[in-house]
């Protein structure tokens, strides 16, 4: 079963609160045929970089988040800019 | 840089999401204070303590200070936690990430066995809703601040005792209180 962009979307709109008080956000950047949700972290308004939630939590949220709303959802890859 | 989520994965570091029964009376529970550095968060969990053991005779103390805001305690003082609180209280959440830390920190504690709160302001509760909800514990409670002052930068003595104050009621319930499923 795919994921449409609006479910997607609403699973980045729930996911914002997590960093927007940080001055950082989430972008839905992509849903390929197969259901892959593509995700981008933005850290353009960021004054304290390791304020932010650190990748590891960051992955695992999206990941259980994903889970749960979407158990079809074959996956979301998290585009985190600090990750090297 | 790419980071490939497992949609299946299985939450690190935690056992289950179960919550711990409540210890009733808290006489002589071992408390474990985990301040996350901001402001002067370290004195105001010591206040709220300080208050809690006037009303349940609390056993011996120790305060773990996170390295940094947004991150969990350095791996010994996690195990000194489980190995050592039987009760735990953090905080304080009065800015982003400290505050969705602090609520995520007070949650794996609880996955672990113990009976946690944490500690956060008014104005961050979007972000600590997002956490709890997130994580699957949407009614996971909480204690919140309401001091107009957002940052405990500014706080002084006479706030950081009365803040300590009107939250230790709710602190006790928290941690004595069986929660609702």
């Amino acid at each position: 079963m795919s994921v449409t962009w609006d479910e997607a979307a609403a699973l980045v709109e729930e996911m914002r609160p997590l960093v927007r008080a940080d001055g950082a956000d989430f972008k839905l950047a992509a849903v390929s045929d197969d259901g892959w949700i593509d995700i981008h972290l933005l850290l353009d308004g960021v004054s304290c970089l390791e304020c932010v939630l650190p990748p590891d939590l960051l992955s695992e949220m999206v990941s259980d988040s994903t889970r749960r709303s979407m158990p079809s959802c074959p996956g979301a890859r998290l585009h985190d800019p600090r990750v090297v | 840089v790419l980071v490939t989520l497992d949609p299946t994965g299985v939450r690190r570091g935690a056992t289950t999401e179960r919550r711990p029964a409540r210890r009733r009376p808290l006489a002589g529970a071992r408390v474990g204070l985990v301040s996350n550095g901001l402001g002067r968060s370290a004195e105001l969990l010591t206040r709220v303590y300080e208050a809690l053991q006037k009303e349940a005779q609390l056993g011996a103390v120790f305060t773990v200070h996170k390295p940094h805001r947004s991150s969990p305690p350095a791996p010994e003082d996690w195990q000194r936690l489980l190995d050592e609180a039987d009760i735990v209280i953090a905080g304080f959440g009065g800015c982003g990430s400290c505050s969705t830390r602090t609520v995520r920190d007070a949650m794996e504690l609880e996955w672990e066995g113990i009976p946690s709160v944490a500690v956060v302001h008014q104005d961050m509760l979007p972000g600590v809703q997002a956490m709890t909800r997130l994580a699957g514990m949407p009614g996971y409670r909480y204690v919140v601040v309401d001091d107009s002052r957002t940052s405990i930068c500014d706080w002084d003595d006479g706030a950081i005792e009365s803040t300590a104050k009107s939250v230790v009621g709710e602190v006790l319930e928290l941690l004595t209180v069986e929660p609702a499923v």
